[in-house]
């Protein structure tokens, strides 16, 4: 056997080892506007992290500044109606914006991606239950369920929007895993891996979930400014995070009545918002571009 | 000797890739003779489809014919307009896939993307329809009138690339290029389709250029045949020859490594050792050295051209198979591995 | 091995061999919407003797690679029993059932598609190895390279990535996993059929060599029929569903006993033009019929050159029976053949 062997040694077709992974970063690297957009991601991280421990003003001081004073050397933001410094309820806004959008989704890939994977993988009742669901959800209108929950769970809170949103957004991640599932169980891999003997466990996460992983991460990248909008709408409607806690959407829901003497109210924490879906979006796009080169044109 | 209907001269065709740049085809140069039947067999990745894609300049992107002449009829087709190169499509060179179900329109009816293939051409629209039916008869397509009406979908496989070649000849093409065009299909249905190309052929005088994989369909239906690798041609001639004393340690190789149906022995399969080379960086001197049993030092630097082994048969090999025959016992050679006949490998070069 | 360059064509298993898998009327349907129900595999008897190679061919559709997720319990029956050995294996469920996954591996088609992408080649081999708890650790990682160097692999490319290899050497990886626990039986479903012609004969004489070396028994599936009959002891052909002949590999050209065997066999082109060009081609009239309505009687009727109609053909079915000794064959008609 071993001249067997001998005569057939073979050198691989590329001299590199690379993973999928490594092949996507590398993908990754050369998008520019995915970068860009991952390194404004990063900065409003820092800021928000800072925002924990300190802001320039404090973020509930009224009286600070002249109220509706403009930007200046002191305000970067200038002041709002209370003369609190709205560049300082900014910083604590990117908080507030960053966990709604990070824990809804957080919330949906633990929701979604197990129910996905079971209703894909087994079919049958459990499937069929799971469709019915996600179809009713997509039924109704997911302002009405936000609004209605809201008020049901009552005392309104960072906890509350975070989870009426997750309610209202679980469906597009939990039929993404399932169809990925479906799919995958067909491939010649998952059947080969059948046929050496894996439990379904094995075959569900160290099979199914890997290959099903770069389009969970995409959608959940798009899931966040989703949700940012979604909150920011919320709190815009005065049903968001309750006062004096800044959110960028009630930031500027304070700032419209007073739009023509201080237009920096509204302008400040809408740049912010629209910056930071910017960023996710084209870091989504890039993901996507890097995961899945075949999507690409 | 006849004027040949068809020369390509010295074609290159290439792609832009991630690391450089893919000849897929590298100065390729042959002719063909009006009505004859020429295969070009190579295997995935030696250039023959492109070749083919090329003579009609329908390189996919990113690809591009960056030099040669193919010239038809005193034309150099890769001078003309991208009008005068579509109206010798279809009409004077026709060309047939090997996936009928992608070239034809889902949601047209079959005899009327004939009608279509003819009216492109100019053919007067009345007798579109009767001429239709009798090609479709042609192919040998039972019940042709009722088929006329059918959606490609509602086709078998075998029925579908039998509308194609209706489609391909409905201008009466001088040339039919056929690129693997029974790959898809089952066996049986392979020899139903081999057989209608054999008789049109002889019947109509279209000339064909069969690519193919699979030395059987040559054996069967070609006259001549050029056996690529690697984007080049390494031998050429009629068929009996090539099959019968192939000079190309390529070629002699590839015939050795097909099962054969009618054999009576079980004798061990003559494998080609090695992978197909990577065309991004093609070996240096002859492309076949890193895979060929009776490579000698002048393989590894110096390019071989081809030359006249016979009455119209040519190989590009600086040994032959005559010599490997003669001086390092090719017949009885067991080892296969690169180098093993001439004991020359890459450590004892200079 | 070098020496054995040039044997004889290996004898066909005595009927005496012992049978290591074997097949009762097994039958495996598939809902095909609107009521309809696709007869995939339709009552097919037939045995793998231990340390034989079992050829089965038959073109697209006819059931083939069903019958080879049958054997290997990757699909369950509808009906009909499949014995490994004495058990009965579509009597066992869950892990009964997948402990007998030790000695029934399965190569396949595609060599792009076998192999999980997000794996390393390793990982891939070791996957048996690890399902069972076999080997860990060092010994693992040391039966890997063992295999990779078996197959004809460099043993140092376990940590590269599918991606990374041609389609040839991707096939070997699919072997060396199909290998890892030593199993007795291995069914390769079309496993060179997606090869070039110079790896195809490769992987083939590699198969061939790994037989010898460990005792193999093979069901080999594939459409071609000469790559068939090289690598095979006996030969089954299946046309809708059904097995319509068994035989001896150079009994099944020499005289074939079903008509849809002759006219396969004429259909495949020799590649020698004097020979090819004095063949005659058995031509088979019409289409193969959709498996959702198969033809009444003998399903081969509707194409068959010598077929007698209406009777008996297109009203009684033809058993597969012993028309010489082991050679078994379903035609109603088969001394015309």
């Amino acid at each position: 056997m071993a001249a067997t062997a001998a005569a057939v040694v073979v050198r691989p077709v590329t001299p590199v080892q690379a993973s999928l992974w490594s092949d996507a970063w590398r993908r990754l690297r050369r998008n520019r506007l995915a970068l860009a957009g991952a390194i404004y991601l990063a900065f409003l991280i820092v800021v928000a992290l800072v925002a924990l421990v300190h802001t320039p003003y404090p973020m509930a001081g009224v009286a600070v500044a002249t109220p509706y004073s403009g930007p200046s050397a002191a305000h970067w933001f200038g002041a709002d109606n209370l003369g609190r410094d709205v560049f300082s309820r900014v910083m604590v806004g990117a908080q507030i914006s960053l966990t709604v959008g990070i824990g809804t989704q957080l919330i949906i890939l633990a929701v979604g991606v197990p129910i996905g994977l079971a209703a894909g993988y087994f079919k049958g009742w459990f499937d069929s239950i799971v469709s019915f669901f996600v179809n009713v959800f997509y039924g109704v209108p997911d302002l009405l369920v936000a609004l209605l929950l809201v008020v049901l769970l009552g005392h309104p809170g960072l906890d509350k929007i975070i989870i009426a949103i997750s309610v209202t957004r679980w469906m597009d991640m939990t039929r993404l895993v399932r169809g990925q599932t479906l799919a995958l169980r067909e491939r010649e891999f998952v059947e080969a891996a059948r046929a050496s003997g894996a439990k379904p466990f094995k075959i569900l996460f160290g099979h199914i979930l890997p290959n099903a992983l770069g389009p969970v991460i995409v959608q959940a990248t798009f899931g966040v400014p989703a949700a940012i909008l979604f909150e920011a709408f919320l709190s815009f409607l005065g049903l968001g995070v309750p006062a004096p806690q800044p959110s960028w959407g009630s930031m500027a829901a304070d700032g419209l009545s007073a739009i023509r003497i201080a237009p920096h109210m509204v302008i400040a924490p809408s740049i912010a918002l629209s910056l930071t879906l910017m960023a996710f979006n084209f870091l989504g796009d890039g993901l996507r571009d890097a995961l899945d080169p075949r999507s690409r044109r | 000797m006849p004027t040949p209907i068809l020369q390509v001269r010295d074609l290159r065709t290439q792609f832009a890739a991630d690391g450089g740049v893919v000849k897929a085809v590298d100065g390729v140069s042959f002719e063909l003779y009006p009505g004859e039947s020429l295969g070009i067999v190579g295997e995935s990745g030696s250039g023959k489809s492109m070749t083919a894609l090329s003579i009609l300049r329908l390189v996919p992107d990113p690809g591009r014919i960056v030099s040669g002449q193919v010239l038809f009829r005193d034309q150099d087709l890769l001078q003309l307009t991208g009008e005068e190169i579509r109206e010798i499509r279809g009409r004077d060179i026709a060309m047939i896939f090997q996936d009928p179900q992608s070239s034809l329109n889902p949601v047209l009816r079959t005899g009327f993307q004939v009608d279509e293939a003819m009216l492109a051409h100019g053919r007067p629209k009345r007798d579109a329809r009767s001429r239709t039916l009798e090609l479709l008869k042609k192919v040998r397509i039972p019940a042709a009138e009722s088929r006329y009406k059918d959606f490609p979908h509602q086709l078998s496989g075998g029925m579908r690339q039998r509308a194609m070649i209706a489609m391909g000849l409905a201008n009466a093409p001088a040339i039919l290029i056929a690129d693997e065009p029974t790959t898809a299909l089952d066996v049986t249905v392979q020899a139903q389709i081999l057989e209608l190309l054999g008789d049109l052929n002889r019947e109509l005088g279209t000339a064909i250029v069969m690519i193919t994989h699979n030395m059987g369909v040559v054996a069967g239906l070609c006259s001549r045949v050029l056996v690529m690798y690697a984007g080049e041609i390494v031998e050429q001639g009629p068929v009996e020859q090539i099959f019968e004393n192939p000079q190309h340690p390529y070629t002699w190789s590839l015939l050795r490594s097909i099962p054969r149906v009618d054999a009576l022995r079980h004798e061990r399969l003559r494998s080609i050792e090695g992978i197909a080379p990577d065309l991004l960086q093609p070996p240096s001197g002859c492309r076949f050295h890193p895979r060929c049993p009776f490579r000698i030092e002048k393989c590894f630097h110096d390019e071989p051209r081809l030359q006249d082994v016979a009455m119209g048969q040519q190989a590009a090999c600086w040994v032959m198979m005559k010599r490997a025959r003669e001086e390092m016992g090719a017949d009885k050679l067991i080892d296969i591995r690169p180098g093993a006949a001439s004991g020359v490998h890459p450590g004892e070069i200079a | 091995m070098a020496a054995a360059a040039v044997s004889s064509m290996p004898a066909a298993g005595a009927s005496g061999a012992k049978v290591l898998l074997r097949a009762e009327n097994a039958v495996k349907h598939f809902p095909a919407g609107l009521g309809a129900t696709v007869h995939a595999v339709d009552g097919v008897s037939f045995e793998i003797r231990e340390g034989e190679t079992l050829g089965l061919v038959g073109e697209s559709g006819c059931g083939k690679s069903t019958l080879a997720r049958l054997v290997t319990q990757l699909l369950p029956v509808t009906s009909g029993k499949i014995f490994f050995g004495d058990v009965e294996l579509t009597k066992l469920r869950g892990e009964k059932l997948r402990q007998y996954r030790r000695q029934l591996q399965m190569i396949f088609q595609d060599p792009f598609a076998s192999l999980d992408p997000r794996m390393t080649v390793g990982d891939i081999i070791a996957e048996p190895l690890d399902n069972f708890g076999v080997m860990r650790g060092r010994k693992r990682n040391a039966r890997v390279q063992e295999l990779l160097s078996i197959v004809g692999l460099n043993p140092n490319f376990n940590n590269r990535y599918p991606h990374e290899f041609s389609g040839g050497q991707r096939q070997r990886i699919g072997i060396a996993r199909a290998l890892a626990l030593n199993p007795r039986l291995v069914v390769c479903d079309e496993a060179i059929s997606a090869l070039d012609v110079s790896i195809q004969a490769q992987i083939v004489n590699l198969l061939e060599d790994l037989q010898r070396e460990f005792k193999l028994t093979y069901l080999f599936i594939a459409h071609d029929l000469s790559v068939v009959r090289h690598i095979s002891d006996r030969v089954m052909v299946m046309y809708l569903g059904k097995i319509v002949e068994i035989a001896d590999s150079v009994e099944t050209y020499a005289s074939p006993k079903h008509p849809y065997t002759k006219a396969l066999l004429s259909a495949i082109p020799v590649p020698d033009p004097r020979v090819q060009r004095g063949r005659r081609l058995v031509e088979l009239t019409g289409e193969i019929p959709s498996p959702i309505h198969p033809p009444s009687g003998c399903r081969f009727h509707t194409r068959c050159p010598i077929a007698r109609l209406p009777t008996p053909c297109a009203e009684t079915e033809p058993p597969l029976e012993e028309k010489r000794r082991d050679h078994l064959a379903a035609c109603h008609f088969s001394s015309d053949v």
